[in-house]
């Protein structure tokens, strides 16, 4: 399945229960996610997706647009 | 002076006094680094207890406690005893509409909070609602003054706090723990654990809580030990594993998921030197084998881990394994967590009577540290005994042949949600208050991640063609906000099912267990029950 930016900034809006988000907002420092909020958006994608992400490519993800990544390298 | 016998104690503040007379230049802990002694520490208890008593507060008078891990948390909190008042700590995240339930819970008139900014915010939220008195004030508010430290005198079944737990039925219960409960508490551990004055303590445990409240900050002083103190910070635990290299700390204690997150977080596990530690409890939520085993592993310690159980009810600790024996696991990967302190006994209870060996049932407990039951709830506390003396605990568990327990898991409906045990509930009041929003009902769902088990949502929502995907988005939002803003956490999945999707029994009971199996299984999106989101 392909994803788009669109989704994946939707998905992290519902984890969050944010109104806005930007593709380079840092999901930490600019969205006050802490790790299992991280986590939960990333478990989010590989249900949706269909994928597995495993725990070194998480430990990279800074920003929304690095969670497409997630879904581009492995689709 | 000669040092008083800690066995001599026979309440909080008679142990603190004692401390600040016998050693009042000695480090009580430290903060972040800052030395508090026992000297700082009592005056400041007794300007705080002088303040309260201006504002009113007279023996049994319950007074709430919204403080994080600082100095302040300790003036405030036995400044309360010290004027003759019962402590309530509560969750520094808890919005204030969620104080404002508690203040009426327990009758409490004053709340302490952090900072006057706080403090403002909640009598703000109180005003609103008509019925509320409540005055918030802060350690700061204390004035420097001559005290009169004309206080009542406290007795040892005096209680000190009350621990506010989530019940079987959702409505917070608080159970009362007296100084006597503690004391006894305190010594059953310090035997079970092998705790010596040569122990040194580090905690990042939430002092509002009871492991973090009594095992790491009441124990160091009942024994004059050394204890390094740190804020509760999940989004770094370097400074927790640095704290106990530099300060050569023998014991710690977190609950199983923060070891996990020394896994998530530390990226070279090498760098840190542990090799000081004698104990690293774990306790508070399931204890998981792998957890051990990768921690040990990645940190290069040896039976250092080492699994507890407890609960408010009994005080907090209930039984340990012994430190430093090699662990047992059973064929299922549960960790034994050992035998009873002692003056504690335990017993499986199946269909009301005790299991034999190796059965699985509810663990029934008796101890000489036994708080007397909940704050003004009748009906918990008939509900509370097997028999008399032995407090049923919501847990499941089964005993070997060489008596020792393993804990399998729980009879009520909560969920461990970063080392917090949430009544689903809870949760499921907020989540109903959303607009659209019928009933919803929370589960537990651990998906093998490090953070464990995490909050999922059913929301039924009102049949209405007129919703559109748009409004869908708005529903979750709404709810993730209100969960975070009241429980200072973010669920970790929200679905808008269709009405009559939650299982029910024929009283009108949720069956969790049962709606649990639908999702897991794909028996909800198979029969297209999920209206939102798609995955």
């Amino acid at each position: 399945m392909t994803a788009s930016i669109e989704e994946i900034m939707t998905l992290v809006r519902l984890q969050l229960g944010l109104d806005k988000v930007e593709p380079e907002d840092e999901l930490a420092r600019d969205l006050g996610a802490v790790s299992a909020d991280i986590v939960n958006i990333v478990v989010a994608i590989e249900d949706k997706y269909g994928i597995e992400v495993d725990e070194t490519a998480l430990a990279r993800v800074r920003t929304v647009a690095d969670l497409l990544g997630l879904v581009v390298a492995r689709s | 002076m000669p040092a008083t016998p800690p066995e001599s104690f026979s309440t909080l503040i008679e142990m603190l006094e004692c401390r600040a007379l016998e050693t009042p230049g000695k480090a009580a802990f430290d903060f972040m680094g800052v030395p508090v002694t026992y000297g700082e520490m009592w005056r400041g208890i007794n300007r705080f207890a002088d303040h309260l008593k201006k504002l009113g507060i007279s023996r049994g008078d319950h007074v709430i406690v919204v403080i994080p891990n600082s100095p302040a948390f300790f003036e405030a909190f036995y400044g309360v005893q010290r004027a003759g008042g019962i402590a309530v700590p509560l969750f520094p995240g808890f919005g204030a509409d969620v104080l404002q339930k508690y203040a009426q819970l327990c009758q409490a008139r004053v709340i302490v909070a952090a900072s006057r900014e706080a403090a403002g915010l909640i009598v703000k939220s109180g005003a609103g609602d008509g019925g509320s008195a409540v005055i918030s004030t802060t350690v700061e508010d204390a004035g420097a003054g001559d005290l009169t430290m004309d206080f009542p005198a406290v007795e040892p079944d005096d209680i000190a706090f009350i621990q506010y737990t989530s019940g079987s039925t959702g409505d917070p219960k608080g159970v009362q723990i007296s100084h006597r409960n503690l004391l006894t508490n305190m010594r059953q551990m310090i035997v079970g654990m092998e705790i010596t004055g040569n122990d040194i303590f580090v905690s990042w445990l939430p002092v509002y809580h009871d492991m973090g409240l009594i095992l790491k900050t009441m124990v160091p002083f009942y024994l004059g030990l050394d204890l390094h103190l740190l804020a509760t910070d999940l989004r770094d635990v370097s400074l927790w594993l640095e704290a106990i290299q530099y300060n050569r700390a023998t014991f710690t204690a977190a609950p199983d998921f923060a070891y996990r997150l020394c896994l998530r977080q530390i990226a070279e596990p090498s760098n840190y030197d542990l090799s000081s530690l004698r104990l690293a409890l774990n306790a508070a939520e399931p204890v998981r084998r792998r957890t051990i085993e990768e921690f040990e592993n990645a940190f290069r310690v040896k039976n250092v881990m080492t699994p507890a159980y407890g609960l408010a009810e009994a005080t907090v600790g209930v039984c340990t394994w012994p430190p430093n024996r090699p662990r047992k696991v059973d064929n299922h990967g549960h960790v034994s967590v050992g035998k009873p302190f002692p003056g504690v006994e335990m017993v499986i209870v199946e269909d009301g009577k005790p299991a034999t060996t190796g059965r699985i049932g509810e663990i029934a407990i008796k101890s000489d540290a036994m708080p007397a039951g909940y704050l003004n709830n009748e009906a918990a506390n008939a509900a509370l005994w097997w028999k008399p003396g032995y407090m049923l605990s919501g847990d499941l568990g089964y005993v070997d042949e060489e008596g020792d327990y393993f804990i399998v898991g729980r009879k009520k409906n909560t969920i461990n949600q970063a080392g917090r045990t949430i009544h689903t509930q809870e949760i499921e009041e907020i989540a109903d208050g959303v607009e659209n929003v019928r009933y919803a009902v929370a589960l537990g769902i651990d998906r093998g991640r490090l953070e464990g088990e995490q909050v999922y949502i059913f929301a039924e929502i009102r049949q209405d063609r007129s919703l559109k995907e748009r409004d869908h988005e708005g529903i979750v939002r709404a709810m993730v906000r209100r969960i975070q803003s009241s429980l200072g956490f973010r669920p970790g999945r929200i679905y808008l099912v269709k009405p009559k999707t939650i299982p029910m029994t024929y009283n009108g009971k949720f069956q969790h267990q049962r709606l649990r199996q639908l999702y897991l299984d794909g028996t909800l999106r198979k029969r297209d029950m999920i209206l939102y989101p798609d995955y």
